[in-house]
């Protein structure tokens, strides 16, 4: 069986093309049943993100859930083995709540997970197949790469915890600097400090440029070797070339209760969300009970229909229509030369008006063709 | 991506003010002060693309990336938490959240509070923070009027200079949090545009606090 290529819609053939790069990178799939237990959802809610899952009750009584997600999932099913790595890539639908609409969506999502014994080398082989996934999908991109030690480093510096961090990291992610300025002060977190987390705040920019910046504004134990995990990857990427594209940025922090290292998020400039978010996750894994590292990452496949903004101009190269009495046999021939030559053939009794095509031509009895 | 920056500014007299701080700025659209209702306007030279849009409608536009920046308030962004950036207080448009009740308003704890009003989502978070169980009355318009009828028992809105509520016999309460006008960008669009929209973020922050020295 051949395939054609141009059948493939752009999102198909980012997915395929995004498949293939992990595969050739020695990752295995990952296929993982439609529906998983409820309780384990629940355990990691914060993770999740919401709490609003589909769920029901299968026939032997148990609360099941559609899956609204893939990495808890993964984790559940892997099995740590010492001095190896465990490398799984996936392609699958998720049902996560839209914001705006309040109804549960269908997202399908490929991505990457890397468990077990993570050295710097695996986290900088995951970060550059995030770069190629973004390549992938557009030559414009961006990846913005941060770390969450440093912001931990900082906040344990600032002595803040519960609600004034939660607001400071809601703050970081808003870039918000001059509220966050505020909330340090009416806080008593020290001017040093608040400077620095308003600094933090307002760093964005290429990675190979700020890096050294960040050093600086380290202040304790684990700011400085967070800026120094993240200084050494950024220049692995840069010696690879791989760096043109990457920024420090500390807004995409998110939820720094499961993640703790380097964390990523990936822009394409044709699309206004994130479409690649991942990082490091050793929390999450310890939570549900496994031992060693993990890093990872995943692709929101459902916004790249959008990528492909020209709409189709003909629904088919040619509108073959036949007169009453023409025979099957004779439409089909003629049908089936156009089609070897490449051409997308709809065969209607008449034209409606209905169709829009390139060429028109008519199959009358005996097999000619006219034009019209 | 489009090579314009698009800026949606909400319709009325705030965005008008803003405006003017983006033209004194540098960034200004000559088309836009004629007299007509068109709702787009083009600076092809500054490359900048100016619309009007229902203030409440403005973060949409951002968070969606029909629009890279505009001019949103922040009842709106605290109700409605777009995924935006919040890059700088326009101190413009000046006024608070507020909790207000008839005058003679007294708040029984053993009660569920019945609040009317436009913003559930901030008036949800306000009083779970009390742990406060609430019944919550989600209504467009004339607020005003719901204690007063006795639909609620307070109510929670912006409040400016408070004549309103005092021209219907309420007053405010409890303060919330104060609202004022804010420059938001979209995420994406600021990593891709981000020469332009940092030149004008420091542009309204020079304004606004030169202004505030000036008070």
């Amino acid at each position: 069986m051949t395939l054609n290529d141009n059948i493939l819609k752009t999102e198909e053939r980012i997915t395929f093309a995004l498949r293939s790069l992990y595969h050739e990178s020695g990752y295995t799939p990952f296929k993982m049943s439609r529906f998983e237990e409820y309780d384990m959802y629940v355990r990691n809610k914060n993770f999740v993100g919401s709490g609003n899952i589909v769920t029901f009750t299968d026939l032997g009584g148990r609360l099941l859930a559609l899956k609204p997600d893939v990495t808890l999932s993964i984790i559940k099913n892997y099995k740590p083995a010492q001095g190896s790595v465990s490398k799984v890539y996936y392609n699958e639908n998720v049902y996560r709540p839209d914001k705006a609409t309040h109804e549960i969506k269908e997202i399908m999502q490929s991505g990457i997970e890397c468990m077990g014994d993570i050295t710097e080398l695996d986290q900088c082989e995951v970060i550059a197949l995030a770069i190629k996934s973004l390549e992938t999908v557009s030559p414009n991109y961006i990846l913005d790469i941060s770390s969450v030690g440093i912001v931990k480093g900082l906040l344990s510096a600032a002595g803040v915890e519960g609600s004034v961090e939660k607001s400071i990291i809601s703050l970081l992610c808003d870039k918000n600097s001059f509220a966050l300025r505020t909330l340090c002060e009416e806080n008593g977190i020290g001017s040093a400090i608040t400077d620095i987390a308003v600094s933090l705040c307002e760093i964005s920019g290429k990675a190979t440029e700020v890096i050294d910046s960040i050093e600086k504004l380290c202040i304790n134990r684990e700011m400085m070797d967070s800026a120094a995990e993240l200084k050494s990857i950024v220049k692995a990427l840069a010696d690879c070339n791989l760096a043109d594209n990457l920024y420090i940025d500390f807004s995409i922090i998110g939820d720094t209760k499961y993640y703790n290292g380097v964390v990523f998020r990936g822009y394409v400039d044709k699309l206004p969300k994130s479409i690649l978010a991942g990082g490091r996750y050793d929390n999450l894994l310890r939570g549900m009970g496994k031992t060693g590292g993990a890093i990872g990452f995943a692709v929101y496949s459902d916004m790249l229909e959008r990528i492909d903004s020209t709409n189709k101009e003909y629904d088919c190269d040619v509108l073959l229509v036949y007169e009453e009495t023409t025979d099957f046999s004779d439409v089909k021939k003629v049908a089936d030369e156009l089609k070897k030559s490449g051409k997308t053939v709809n065969v209607q009794k008449k034209d409606a008006g209905v169709i829009r095509y390139k060429e028109l031509l008519k199959v009358m009895k005996g097999g000619e063709t006219v034009n019209g | 991506m489009d090579k314009l920056l698009n800026i949606a500014l909400p319709k009325g007299r705030l965005g008008e003010k803003v405006y003017d701080i983006f033209e004194k700025a540098g960034y200004g659209c000559p088309s836009i002060h004629e007299n007509n209702r068109k709702l787009i306007f083009e600076n092809e030279e500054t490359g900048i693309r100016y619309f009007w849009v229902k203030p409440s409608d403005v973060a949409i536009y951002v968070e969606r990336g029909a629009a890279d920046i505009g001019v949103a308030g922040k009842d709106i962004l605290l109700e409605y938490s777009p995924d935006v950036y919040e890059l700088c207080d326009l101190q413009m448009g000046k006024c608070r959240m507020a909790v207000a009740a008839k005058d003679d308003f007294f708040d029984n704890p053993e009660r569920t509070l019945r609040v009317a009003t436009k913003f559930p989502n901030i008036t949800k978070k306000y009083y779970s923070t009390l742990s406060r169980e609430i019944d919550i009355i989600k209504l467009n318009g004339s607020i005003e009027i719901a204690p007063i009828l006795g639909l609620s028992d307070v109510i929670v809105d912006i409040v400016e200079t408070g004549t309103t509520l005092k021209e219907n016999n309420l007053r405010p309460y409890e303060t919330i949090v104060p609202i004022s006008a804010r420059l938001i960008s979209n995420k994406v669009s600021y990593k891709f545009k981000n020469d332009v929209i940092g030149k004008i973020a420091n542009a309204i922050e020079g304004y606004v606090s030169e202004k505030e020295n000036n008070k």
